[in-house]
């Protein structure tokens, strides 16, 4: 595929867009990111061949397709694996495909930084609706969200009870924890019985040697 | 006698003494519509040119940024937040109504301290030699009538290793798109241009000027005759727009 200036600077653009309005909605997150201002990761995609870089800047983050400046971070892999990355970050790049260069530290700041992400829902949802119809549908999402929370949690606590008390399919846990104790404490007994029978075994000194 | 030099105003041919005054009419007239023309004309893809083009000119903090026919002053915008306080930036017009649309507006945006404006003709600059680190002109040598003239112009501003970015409508590279695009400029503009600002004539103007001028490898030879080295050249929306670039060697 051909070199696109315009296409890409139309998905860089796009993408600059919801991470400004993100950001715009976590005060924090945008102050922890201010503060790496200087650094840059760079990715670079194979197939197709295209390169991304992320500008920390004072003023905040910039998305763009050329820079010409000094990189902190590198990395390169294909489209599939470094989408795969994103959307599973792991701690490790291992078996990824991925491959990095320059510091980790700024890739395990950002890593942080994306898991620490808290975007005021209720606050982007008032700028759009006014603050009464936000704050009625943010009170009802919280609510839905915590009931189906709830639900989850009884739902895996009623199927536990199930598989191990009335079908007795699975161990319980205590059950589990018990006959773990049994099997460490015969493991021991035998390790201790090792001991004695090689003790006995070993070939009395000889005699010259007492006094 | 000696016979009067022309030069190309649209499809016209004009003498090279009356181009810069019948281009600046067509800027007076255009400039208070100019920003929203040229989104519904380009259906807002030009400030995905200009976003590439301020990529490109990778002007660093404390950098001295010439945006000549900066006109409503998107590169400046862009340039003015990258040099920081202690870099400069100055929008440079040849037209005053474009100069004072594009003064308002970024000082409406904040933007001041650092950056001046300056009322210029690209051919004849009123800056020391070796002055900037970069020099940018956007969408307007085409109207400029000494072209030869502006580059060595902005080569002798430019300092040694400074970089020249040209922002120009150019040539298609299919066949198909060309002629679509001729049917666009040719039709579409003018009308759109009667709507929106009450004047055909200068958009049928813009529509023609971009014919008339270089296309891609011409430009790039003729900024290698300014003196110009690493000269390149990208296109973009299939070459309909191509950004230029070269250093001061």
């Amino acid at each position: 595929m051909p070199y696109r200036p315009t296409l890409v600077a139309g998905l860089l653009a796009a993408a600059q867009a919801v991470i400004d309005q993100a950001l715009a909605y976590d005060p924090g997150s945008r102050q922890r990111l201010l503060s790496l201002a200087g650094q840059t990761l760079a990715i670079h995609v194979q197939q197709p061949s295209l390169s991304v870089y992320l500008e920390l800047t004072p003023t905040g983050p910039r998305l763009l397709q050329h820079y010409e400046g000094e990189v902190t971070s590198a990395l390169s892999g294909t489209a599939p694996d470094l989408l795969r990355l994103l959307l599973n970050p792991g701690k490790s790049l291992h078996n990824t495909g991925v491959s990095l260069t320059g510091s980790t530290a700024l890739l395990e700041q950002l890593q942080t930084l994306l898991q620490q992400l808290d975007i005021d829902w209720e606050e982007a949802l008032a700028d759009h609706l006014g603050i009464l119809p936000a704050h009625t549908l943010a009170e009802t999402g919280r609510r839905t969200g915590a009931w189906g929370r709830a639900r989850s949690e009884e739902l895996e606590r009623l199927l536990r009870e199930y598989l191990t008390e009335e079908s007795n399919l699975l161990l319980g846990r205590a059950e589990f924890n018990a006959f773990s104790e049994q099997v460490h404490e015969l493991r021991l007994a035998l390790d201790r019985a090792q001991a004695r029978w090689s003790a006995l075994n070993r070939p009395a000194p000889p005699a010259d040697e007492k006094d | 006698m000696s016979e009067k030099k022309t030069t190309h105003f649209g499809f016209e041919k004009v003498d090279m003494t009356e181009k810069a005054a019948r281009v600046a009419g067509v800027f007076h007239s255009v400039a208070g519509k100019y920003d929203l023309m040229n989104d519904l004309m380009s259906g807002g893809v030009h400030r995905l040119w200009k976003r590439f083009t301020v990529e490109k000119a990778a002007v660093r903090p404390g950098h001295k940024v010439l945006d000549i026919a900066g006109g409503t002053g998107d590169l400046s915008y862009a340039f003015a937040r990258q040099v920081g306080p202690e870099g400069q930036v100055i929008l440079a017009d040849i037209n005053a109504s474009m100069l004072n649309v594009g003064r308002d507006r970024l000082t409406d945006r904040g933007v001041a301290g650092h950056i001046h404006y300056v009322q210029a003709d690209a051919q004849y600059l009123p800056f020391p030699d070796n002055h900037f680190d970069r020099v940018s002109i956007a969408f307007g040598l085409r109207n400029v009538t000494d072209k030869d003239q502006a580059l060595a112009d902005f080569l002798r501003v430019l300092k040694p290793g400074g970089r020249l970015l040209v922002l120009e409508f150019s040539k298609p590279r299919q066949a198909l798109l060309e002629k679509a695009y001729d049917a666009y400029s040719f039709r579409l503009l003018p009308m759109m241009g009667q709507l929106v600002a009450g004047d055909a004539d200068s958009y049928r103007y813009l529509a023609e000027s971009i014919r008339m001028h270089p296309n891609q490898e011409t430009l790039k030879g003729m900024i290698d005759n300014a003196g110009f080295q690493l000269s390149e050249y990208h296109n973009m929306t299939g070459g309909i727009v191509a950004l230029h670039t070269g250093v001061k060697p």
